[in-house]
């Protein structure tokens, strides 16, 4: 075979590899044993095997679930499926300081250990942000929030 | 400035790239004029950046970071398309010209998607709380940069021209799985890292920036592949002339 | 240029400002009620770790910025620097060698 007929035939059988790989990654199987973190749906789901390992548990944090112990250094809230905090929801205690971000409603990936009890223990606490890039509204701006925090102090 | 400039920039930027491709009379020149665009682009744009754009409702001043992390990861992934071309184009018909310039291409690839993902740590620190995860679109864009460090290792260690040009060709091909499954890695699985905005999903300031800073740094990245190409033509020159057409060189 | 340095001046100083007002102003109203109402109904602008947790707002982080335009600049500098000394010995030297 000539030099040039064989870099043809590589060229094609290195496609070929690359294109099959691809594919297979797109709609084979290889994504789905690739979970980064479970839903709190898909974690419930597991049952009994979802208690011990350490897993990652993503989810958004329910409105009204947020509550600080006294003294702020633990907390506990729930993850839920649902931005509304409907359908399924886990119950989280962190004992990790929070992101500034952190809030109801926003993104959450936590990873650590459910339990028997029904609460998912964690000290790694991350918060996603969506892609909605958008300027402060009118009020919204640090040097406003300082104001008004200020008047309302006198 | 009106929020259209940066695309009218973008615009000239990359006829003058065609230019560079297909006339050889422009080449002698055309990297001066990529790297004055950079250097005027490059002076303007911290005021844009860090001045004149909004902050973010929820990231504030942070969310400025975008406007480096995300130009330096486009052209990573530009540069390493451009690898990704010249493989397939070497194995279809032997040049040294698409063999150099899938070694330059490959190198600021790499340079770019090292700082790129770099930034992408530093931002995420403040806003996710963590510099790092192994999160689908952090990790495939880990084994990007390893992949191709290993493309370069390659090279570097097949003596023979042809050989490794050959070689090199076939994993740069097989290589490239990895930038669509980047690409899309944020829609096929659950991920730390958000979804690609569009310009329905950022502020039309913002957007300005972010094409400003893209443009900016596309100029740089011509620059660098250019000149990348420069030094590896004249290795694959030296390395496959003649010995007595080496001498002059070597003396 | 001399502009936005300016206004960066301007901001750090108002960073700088905004630290030194609320660490008077938690020690002044630890549990009056009426700060606490303003903090629920508004995001506080706080810049000290311990009161910003969990309100979903990021506050300050020009540090972080600065980060990334130094690890920029520093990777421009350096590949260039790089690209210089590796420069094709063909040509004539002493032309400057910005090849």
């Amino acid at each position: 075979m000539s030099p040039e007929n064989r870099n043809r035939l590589l060229a094609v059988g290195a496609l070929v590899v690359a294109g099959g790989a691809l594919a297979a990654i797109a709609w084979g199987n290889i994504g789905e044993n690739l979970v980064y973190y479970w839903t709190p749906g898909e974690m419930l789901s597991q049952g009994e095997k979802a208690y011990g390992p350490t897993i990652r548990l993503g989810g958004v944090v329910a409105p009204k679930s947020i509550v600080w112990t006294d003294d702020k250094q633990h907390l506990a809230f729930e993850v839920a499926d649902q931005k509304d905090g409907t359908g399924p929801k886990v119950k989280v205690a962190s004992d990790q300081v929070p992101p500034q971000m952190f809030r109801e409603g926003i993104g959450v990936v936590v990873e650590g250990t459910y339990a028997a009890d029904g609460v998912f223990r964690t000290n790694r606490l991350m918060v996603s942000h969506s892609n909605e890039y958008r300027p402060p509204k009118p009020g919204e701006h640090t040097k406003e929030w300082q104001k008004s925090l200020e008047t309302a102090s006198k | 400035m009106p929020l259209i400039t940066p695309l009218l920039i973008l615009v000239g930027v990359v006829g003058l790239l065609l230019a560079h491709a297909f006339v050889p009379s422009v080449r002698r020149w055309s990297w001066k004029a990529f790297l004055g665009i950079a250097v005027v682009m490059f002076l303007v744009q911290p005021y844009l950046a860090l001045s004149w754009a909004p902050p973010e409702r929820e990231m504030g001043e942070v969310q400025r970071i975008m406007y480096m992390h995300v130009p330096q990861v486009w052209m990573a992934l530009l540069a390493l398309t451009l690898n990704f071309c010249c493989s397939v184009a070497f194995l279809l018909k032997k040049s040294w010209v698409t063999d150099a310039l899938a070694e330059a291409s490959a190198e600021v690839g790499v340079y770019f998607g090292a700082v790129g993902v770099t930034l992408g740590a530093i931002w995420a620190k403040p806003t996710w709380g963590v510099y790092w995860d192994w999160d689908p679109r952090l990790t495939t864009a880990a084994i990007m940069i390893v992949i191709y460090m290993g493309y370069l290792t390659l090279r570097r260690f097949v003596e023979d021209p042809e050989k490794r040009a050959t070689w090199s060709s076939v994993m740069g091909i097989i290589s490239y799985v990895d930038l669509p499954v980047l690409w899309f890695s944020v829609k096929w699985w659950n991920s730390l890292h958000q979804v690609q905005s569009s310009p329905k999903t950022v502020d039309p300031d913002m957007t300005m920036v972010l094409r400003w800073s893209a443009t900016m740094f596309l100029c740089l990245l011509s620059v660098f592949i250019i000149h990348r190409f420069r030094v590896a033509y004249a290795a694959r020159q030296a390395e496959v002339a003649p010995p007595e057409a080496l001498a002059p060189g070597a003396a | 240029m001399a502009l936005w340095l300016l206004q960066l001046a301007g901001d750090v100083a108002q960073v700088a400002a905004d630290a030194g007002v609320q660490a008077a102003q938690a020690a002044a109203d630890a549990g009056t009620t009426a700060a606490q109402d303003a903090a629920q109904a508004l995001p506080p602008p706080s810049s000290t770790p311990g009161q910003m947790v969990g309100r979903g707002r990021l506050v300050g982080g020009w540090e972080y910025v600065w980060a990334s335009y130094i690890v920029t600049w520093t990777g421009i500098v350096l590949y260039a620097l790089s690209l210089w000394v590796r420069r094709p010995k063909g040509e004539a030297p002493g032309t400057g060698g910005r090849s």
